[in-house]
């Protein structure tokens, strides 16, 4: 298994990909931006469209286009109860909006149906040494931003008035997050696909909250089952050639979603034993 | 070059024009409730859904309404009843989409290894829509259906409303509040299988998010807004298709979205200017 250089560049770049993306996504479901995320993965792909209508890298688009799409999305007014409709609104318009622009530049490109059906889904099997190093500088990157302002921003998240009343810069803080996750999600995609990237980020974390309720260590448990999820999910793949990658990948989180829901509600059925 | 009079002459414009009317309108009613209730991610999750559910039909050899229909209807009644006892919906509604959408990769590869050769212009029809070329059984479909949602949406309006506003109030007056939710997701579950015929799956977020939003921030009564967000999105397709008959390289879908996300961003940006100009 291991003599084959695809699968050494796909194993190294998913893994480095997991740490990431187990991180960031725990935060972006504490903060309840799993709509944003998406809408961030989303926009990737119409970005990699333009940008090969253009004749430019695909990486190229989905850095811009996530960047872009955070700028307009991320932005969060200061009284919140009242603009979260708005900012729903805005956030699935930016999306619509995108991907009708990479449909009308994709559909000019001959190869329609191929290209878009491995931009949607990725090529995690044809990952290059320099596609590594990208992921691997932008990664440690997202992943020491997101560490060093993990204190504030949490507190951002629970508690946004005791936040603004401690002095911190709220909004800054959010529209900072949102652009981090937007540079990981363009890096992810790029292996992953879009329509996965979301995957990465929402499993891990929805896992993790359920098996552990104190906060910094399960944050650490996402990062490993986001890790558990990649490489069991890479092997089913290696070994059964008929099973996508993304299939292998969400059906290991899925698998270890509903473990962790059964794991979740057993201790309060014996509560409730002892109770009677 | 066609012109706009031998476009309005010609069978499968007219077609596509009743269907995306229909479609549009009950996106911008039921898009107006979702938005109001901040569910937009539940139709965001279903658009996936839609994928696999129709690749799962024409896996077995269904028609994909079938798929369409089943695979959105009993994910969004799903969602809603996995959803009301979770602590935090989004992440459960996620999880699950996206192995869904990892389910529909399979099905993808496993019609592809079957040597079907039109999987992958299916993959490509669900994602994107395919409003100019609609079979007569799917215009049926979408008739039937779009009544459906509309009847229902004039019956249930009201209480949907209200139990999205207040609802401590409206489950104080004896609104049965689950079952109106619940209801609710079955309409925004047919509301998503017929649009995804016509707009595609990827853009079916935009005809529910844009005319509700545009309309949301030009009138504060929601009965009001709902009516506008109507005339906006009716208005979009009609454009959009418009321009699509016109021009060979815009795909109708991206018209339409593009059209209903400008009246959006032109109405935001004007509300801006005048409350920045009333000094709020």
């Amino acid at each position: 298994m291991w003599s084959y250089p695809y699968l050494r560049h796909a194993l190294i770049a998913g893994t480095m990909v997991a740490i990431v993306a187990g991180a960031l996504g725990w935060v972006m479901v504490l903060r309840r931006e799993s709509f944003l995320g998406h809408t961030l993965a989303m926009v990737s792909f119409p970005g990699a469209g333009v940008a090969l209508a253009f004749g430019l890298p695909p990486q190229v688009g989905y850095y811009v286009s996530t960047v872009l799409a955070a700028l307009i999305a991320g932005r969060r007014g200061s009284e919140r109860r009242q603009r979260d409709a708005f900012r729903d609104a805005t956030t699935g318009t930016v999306q619509a909006v995108a991907l009708a622009a990479g449909l009308i530049a994709i559909s000019t490109t001959p190869s329609f149906v191929d290209s878009t059906t491995s931009l949607l889904f990725g090529s995690f099997l044809g990952v290059t040494s320099t596609d590594v190093i990208v992921i691997g500088i932008v990664g440690a990157f997202c992943l020491l931003a997101t560490i060093a302002m993990a204190r504030p921003l949490i507190l951002a998240t629970f508690d946004a008035t005791t936040a603004e009343a401690a002095g911190l810069p709220v909004a800054r803080l959010s529209a900072t997050f949102t652009f981090v996750l937007a540079l990981v999600i363009a890096s992810t995609s790029q292996i992953t696909g879009a329509l996965l990237v979301f995957a990465l980020l929402v499993m891990p974390a929805t896992i993790a909250q359920r098996l552990v309720t104190r906060i910094w260590v399960s944050g650490a448990v996402s990062v490993g089952v986001a890790l558990a999820i990649v490489w069991v999910g890479i092997g089913c793949s290696f070994f059964v050639p008929v099973l996508p990658l993304g299939f292998s990948i969400t059906s290991v989180g899925m698998v270890m979603f509903l473990a962790a829901t059964a794991v979740q509600l057993r201790p309060l059925r014996t509560k409730v034993a002892v109770a009677t | 070059m066609t012109t706009l009079s031998s476009l309005f002459s010609s069978h499968f414009f007219l077609v596509a024009l009743l269907v995306g009317s229909l479609v549009s309108a009950i996106c911008g009613l039921v898009g107006t409730v979702l938005v109001l209730r901040g569910e937009l991610f539940t139709a965001d999750a279903l658009s996936h859904v839609a994928f696999t559910g129709a690749l799962a039909a024409f896996l077995v050899g269904l028609s994909t309404g079938i798929g369409l229909v089943v695979s959105c209807v009993g994910c969004a009644i799903g969602l809603q009843l996995l959803g009301r006892r979770a602590p935090s919906a989004d992440s459960v509604i996620g999880t699950t989409f996206a192995w869904i959408l990892g389910l529909g990769t399979l099905f993808l590869s496993l019609s592809a290894a079957l040597g079907n050769g039109a999987s992958g212009a299916t993959s490509t029809a669900i994602l994107f829509g395919s409003l100019f070329s609609i079979s007569t059984a799917s215009v049926t479909f979408t008739v039937v259906g779009g009544l459906v949602v509309i009847g229902a949406m004039v019956v249930l309006g009201r209480p949907l409303i209200f139990s999205t506003i207040d609802r401590p109030v409206a489950i104080a007056k004896g609104v049965h509040v689950e079952v109106l939710a619940t209801m609710f997701s079955g309409l925004v579950g047919l509301t998503a299988a017929l649009a995804v015929q016509s707009v595609g799956a990827l853009l079916l977020v935009g005809l529910l998010s844009a005319p509700a939003g545009a309309a949301l921030k030009l009138t504060r009564s929601p009965f009001t807004a709902m009516g506008l967000s109507v005339a906006i999105a009716v208005g979009s397709v009609v454009g959009g298709t418009v321009i699509a008959g016109l021009s060979p390289f815009v795909p109708p879908s991206a018209a339409i979205t593009l059209l209903a996300a400008s009246t959006y961003g032109i109405v935001a940006v004007l509300t801006s200017v005048k409350g920045h100009r009333h000094g709020h």
